[in-house]
């Protein structure tokens, strides 16, 4: 979609951002297993590299070209990934062997919830520009004339909708966002880099599928869950926006 | 016999309402549910019978056709397995039904297409080392018959094996172990044919 108009499509978004996160009832073999969990994670992932340790909560990340972040606390395993590919194969080769690891060493039977997150973005250079593109779908109505005193094109818009049906569920927000980064170079850098300045204007479509209900470990195949999860994610989301 | 797997009957039966029970859970809407279509029925509970249900079914528990609920973008071997177990499973349901007419022939017939369907079962080992324990020892219980019929005990726990391994796809092989013990001691030998040819090498 160009910056002067059109209709903002599905299409139009690229995968920016996925996590997927089981929970579970607050397992303090945590803290005893620590450990063995990440040595056993490690063995198959050695480019994960620790970034943070705390008793309740430990996460290890990498910056490759697809940034993942992974983290185990004492009720849920979360993986996180920047860019990913488009069919999360790796988000969903990581998330299978942390579920399987954390569910033997934390002995965990059953999640409390499952659930999938992703985010569909479009940059825009100016804040008016990615609200027009969320405007765009007819999803969000706004009156013509001014409004409140103001004659101006807004500036963010947000649409929402979550629906549970007591098993599954989602939340769905389309929305504009700010990004702004101020990264100044540290002391002694200075004749290297500037540092990073940036402020990017995104449209996103941020869509969390889940499973509300108790589900064993032993029926959840976490690669087919998330493969079919993406699936229908990506399908709803084409039928909502069009493309 | 029919070439396909029989339908449903017309109406509810007590396993249709057991099943409404324990696939829904305890909650109010399920038990409403299952005592109208067991008055519709006919169908006599007692307050032990409520009260066995209630031990059975300790937690409401997600059904595996909720889980996955869009097969088209499941892997080959969970959507082949997810296909075939309930096609299994109305197989034995006939077979169980025509013990209960009197009908053993039929009954037999029916665990027939049960076995045809075990192979393909089979190759969705990939699934777990529990799914192919059990599915390894349903398929292997079926083939050390020698053309002996099964008993009506025997196909209960068969249906059991296999409705466990439908419920919960990656089931542990210790869980697993536990289903194909209870396959043993309703007289079922579990172990491939072969196996046993090894055995009586390794004891020669």
């Amino acid at each position: 979609m160009s910056e002067q108009a059109g209709r903002l499509e599905f299409d139009d978004l690229h995968l920016y951002f996925a996590a997927f996160e089981v929970r579970f009832d607050d397992s303090f073999l945590i803290w005893d297993r620590s450990g063995a969990i990440w040595s056993e994670i490690l063995r198959r992932f050695p480019e994960f590299k620790l970034r943070h340790a705390e008793p309740n909560r430990v996460t290890f990340g990498t910056s490759r070209d697809d940034e993942m972040q992974v983290a185990v606390q004492v009720g849920l395993v979360n993986v996180s990934v920047v860019l990913p590919d488009k069919k999360l194969e790796r988000l969903s080769r990581v998330a299978t062997h942390m579920t399987e690891v954390a569910a033997d060493q934390l002995e965990v039977a059953r999640y409390s919830r499952v659930g999938l997150r992703t985010q569909f973005t479009l940059d825009f250079k100016q804040p008016e520009a990615a609200a027009a593109a969320i405007l765009s779908t007819g999803l969000v109505k706004v009156p013509d004339g001014p409004h409140f005193g103001l004659d101006a094109a807004p500036a963010a818009v947000e649409y929402s909708i979550r629906t549970e049906d007591g098993k599954n569920g989602f939340s769905l927000w389309l929305k504009t966002d700010t990004v702004k980064i101020d990264l100044e170079s540290p002391f002694g850098f200075g004749s290297f880099t500037n540092g990073v300045h940036e402020t990017r204007h995104r449209a996103i479509l941020d869509v969390d599928r889940f499973m509300m209900s108790p589900v064993l470990s032993s029926q959840l195949r976490v690669e087919d869950w998330i493969a079919q999860t993406l699936h229908i994610i990506k399908r709803d989301g084409q039928r909502l926006l069009g493309g | 016999m029919p070439a396909t797997p029989p339908s449903k009957p017309n109406g509810a039966t007590a396993s249709d309402v057991f099943s409404i029970w324990s696939s829904g859970g305890l909650d109010t809407a399920g038990i409403t549910r299952a005592t109208e279509l067991m008055q519709k029925q006919g169908v006599k509970s007692t307050a032990s019978d409520i009260a066995q249900v209630q031990t059975t079914v300790p937690l409401k528990y997600i059904d595996t056709k909720d889980i996955y609920g869009s097969l088209d973008a499941a892997s080959i071997e969970l959507r082949t397995a997810l296909t075939l177990l309930p096609e299994a499973l109305r197989w034995i349901d006939s077979a169980l039904e025509s013990i209960g007419f009197g009908e053993p022939i039929h009954a037999d017939d029916a665990m027939q297409h049960v076995q045809a369907i075990m192979p393909e079962l089979f190759c969705c080992r990939r699934l777990g080392d529990g799914f192919g324990a059990i599915v390894n020892a349903v398929q292997s219980s079926l083939e050390n018959l020698h053309g002996e019929p099964l008993l009506a005990a025997q196909i209960r726990m068969i249906r059991a094996a296999l409705e466990r391994v439908f419920g919960e796809p990656v089931i542990t092989f210790d869980a697993a172990m536990d289903q194909v013990d209870k396959l043993e001691s309703a007289g079922l030998i579990v172990d491939p044919k072969d196996m046993e040819s090894i055995e009586e090498l390794l004891d020669d």
